[in-house]
């Protein structure tokens, strides 16, 4: 089957090169589940960013903060883009300050993309918390392309149902949507790989052979039973890896992920999260 | 009109076309930092250390910020010296960059072998520098401690090279003037610093070091007065050039290692932050010896009023 070529390889005639913009901030605003969400005037990353690129900004927050920070791209419209996010750590908490109109020093767009299900393909994105992002736009990315919204399930887990993140914005894609909540305040209760699990064990029992894609992206024990579940199931999945970002371009090693790699004595190899990846497939990882 | 400034430099009989170089580690082999510039404006690009084999280096977690640092432990990953005669020196001979590779071993005859491997490259390459002081590998440091291992690896590295031998020295040693001075004895053409300082960080929470390593280099801002202060006790020892490295984020902080003695610096972590940090600096030095009437680097190297 062709289509599962491996994510990690840009096109090879793809003109764009990532560089260094001043971006406008068009709106930074409180979204659903605690998270916020931010539009950028970026023409440039805008016109050719794909699901799964991020951008590395750089926030100079008071008192420290050497490296930038990597975002996702939640999508593109026309000259911007928006970027979805919690305020988890003291960069992203003094991000919610910056107001429209004030400027953001960013490196875009960066990372690969993920590579397309089959046509007729069952199609299950989970994003586990903060894990949203590249999935949306995945999932947005794909309708645009002409996949039809009931082959598409998302996926949306959080600790309870007032931190799920972009629901409502999920739901108005069209998709079929689920909740999935840990103290099963909302939808299904469990972790998201739950959804998944109930998901996967319904489409084994129907008598209609179909094939299945799974995307996941969220924290890495999530994505570990992810794994898991996809090598069970004998399912083609990719993942959207997160990592510690000092350049996030490729340059200083340290976003390494390990992957088996049969052309080294070892058996395996370290790949850069942001450079080979974010976007990963399922059966490569060594998980540890 | 102003006469032109002069920022070029020679070592061991080699031309720099300017003092601004890329430090190793921080620029991998040039591929990705090409997209942001073009190579050849720079001084000199330091490629990753490679060694005799490939190395997967260390796990994650291999980095971690320190307030306005960095600790790193990446273990030396990288393709070994073969792969990179073969993979890597072709797009780097395009560029038309000064090239100069950095290499480790576990022992003298493992750095030997390298440099002899190079030797075939020898008119594309400026210089090798010998990590003699990489705190994340068991092999890297003891050269950079015991001043009697650091001149044989030197003496015995400058009977295989072919090309200009630079030392480049760990600042984790009781005093490094007297391995910069067996150094210069050995026959090394110049000696740069510092490499990281050994630092540690843990998590609270889980009570685990934040590296896989538990101990890993710190770099960055933080390093700079050290590595400052080292150089200028260097200078003061040795009379080959001396290249300045640690924590260098802008054209000041490079006066200020000029001053201090050093004919070139490199630039490390800042290139994490800004890709095109070195062009940059590259143009402010430039206007600020033309504010100061200065014609070439002779007017600031060592100037220092101490
Ligand atoms: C991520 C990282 C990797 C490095 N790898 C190497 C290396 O392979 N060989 C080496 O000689 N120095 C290596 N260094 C050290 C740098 O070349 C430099 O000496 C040090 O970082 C201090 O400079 P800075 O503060 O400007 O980064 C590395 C530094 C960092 C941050
Ligand atoms: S973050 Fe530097 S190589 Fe990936």
């Amino acid at each position: 089957m062709e289509r599962r070529r491996c994510p990690g390889k840009k096109a090879p005639d793809s003109p764009y090169m990532p560089d260094i913009y001043r971006l406008r901030i068009i709106s930074n605003s409180e979204a659903a589940g605690d998270a916020y969400l931010l539009t950028l005037h970026a023409p440039q990353i805008a016109r050719s960013c794909q699901p799964g690129n991020f951008v590395q900004l750089k926030i100079d927050f008071p008192g420290g903060g050497l490296w930038r920070r990597p975002f996702s791209i939640l999508d593109s419209d026309g000259d911007n883009i928006r970027i979805l996010y919690k305020a988890l750590g003291r960069g992203t908490s003094y991000l919610t300050c910056f107001t429209p109109d004030m400027e953001l020093n960013a490196i875009g767009a960066l990372g690969n993309s993920f590579s397309e299900p089959g046509r007729l393909d069952s199609i299950v994105l989970a994003g586990g918390g903060i894990g949203v992002p590249p999935l949306y736009f995945l999932a947005k990315d794909l309708l645009d392309k002409g996949y039809l919204p009931e082959n598409i399930h998302f996926f949306n887990g959080a600790a309870d149902a007032g931190a799920l993140v972009f629901l409502d914005e999920i739901a108005d894609l069209g998709v079929s949507t689920y909740a999935v909540t840990e103290d099963g305040s909302m939808g299904i209760k469990g972790f998201v790989t739950e959804g998944v699990m109930q998901f996967l064990m319904g489409v084994k029992k129907t008598p209609v052979k179909k094939d299945t894609s799974l995307y996941a992206c969220g924290p890495n024990p999530m994505l570990h039973v992810v794994s898991k579940l996809a090598e069970e199931y004998d399912i083609n999945c990719q993942l959207a890896l997160e990592s510690l970002m000092p350049c996030g371009f490729g340059i200083c090693m340290g976003c390494a992920v390990k992957v088996r790699d049969k052309n080294t004595t070892e058996g395996y190899s370290f790949r850069r999260v942001c450079h080979e990846g974010p976007i990963f497939n399922a059966r490569d990882i060594i998980w540890e | 009109m102003m006469e032109k400034i002069d920022l070029s430099l020679e070592i061991a009989g080699k031309e720099f076309k300017n003092p601004i170089w890329l430090a190793s580690g921080t620029c991998g082999y040039g591929e990705e930092l090409a997209d942001f510039f073009k190579l050849d404006q720079i001084g000199a690009i330091v490629t990753k250390t490679i060694t005799k084999e490939p190395r997967p280096g260390h796990p994650p977690p291999r980095v971690f910020e320190t307030g306005y640092g960095m600790l790193n432990a990446i273990g030396l990953q990288n393709v070994g010296v073969d792969e990179f005669i073969e993979s890597k020196l072709p797009f780097l001979e395009k560029q038309n960059a000064n090239l100069i590779v950095n290499i480790a071993g576990r022992s003298v005859e493992e750095y030997c072998s390298v440099c002899e491997k190079l030797n075939d490259a020898s008119q594309i390459i400026s210089a090798i520098e010998l990590n003699m002081s990489c705190p994340n590998v068991t092999d890297g440091l003891e050269f950079s401690k015991n001043p009697k291992l650091a001149e044989e690896l030197i003496k015995r590295t400058k009977s295989v090279a072919t090309c200009p031998i630079i030392a480049k020295l760990s600042p984790n040693v009781a005093d490094i003037s007297e391995i910069a001075v067996a150094s210069e004895q050995a026959g090394a053409d110049a000696i740069s610093l510092i490499n990281t300082l050994v630092g540690m960080a843990v998590d609270i929470e889980t009570f685990k070091p934040r590296l896989s390593n538990v101990t890993g280099g710190l770099s960055g801002p933080p390093i700079k007065p050290v590595a400052i202060a080292m150089v200028y006790k260097v200078y003061n020892s040795v009379s080959v050039p001396v290249i300045g490295i640690g924590g260098i984020m802008d054209y000041r902080d490079v006066i200020e290692f000029m001053l201090c003695g050093a004919s070139a610096v490199q630039i490390g972590t800042a290139n994490f932050i800004n890709p095109r940090i070195s062009i940059e600096i590259i143009e402010s030095l430039k206007r600020w010896m033309e504010s100061r009437d200065y014609r070439s680097l002779n007017d600031i190297v060592g100037k220092v009023r101490a």
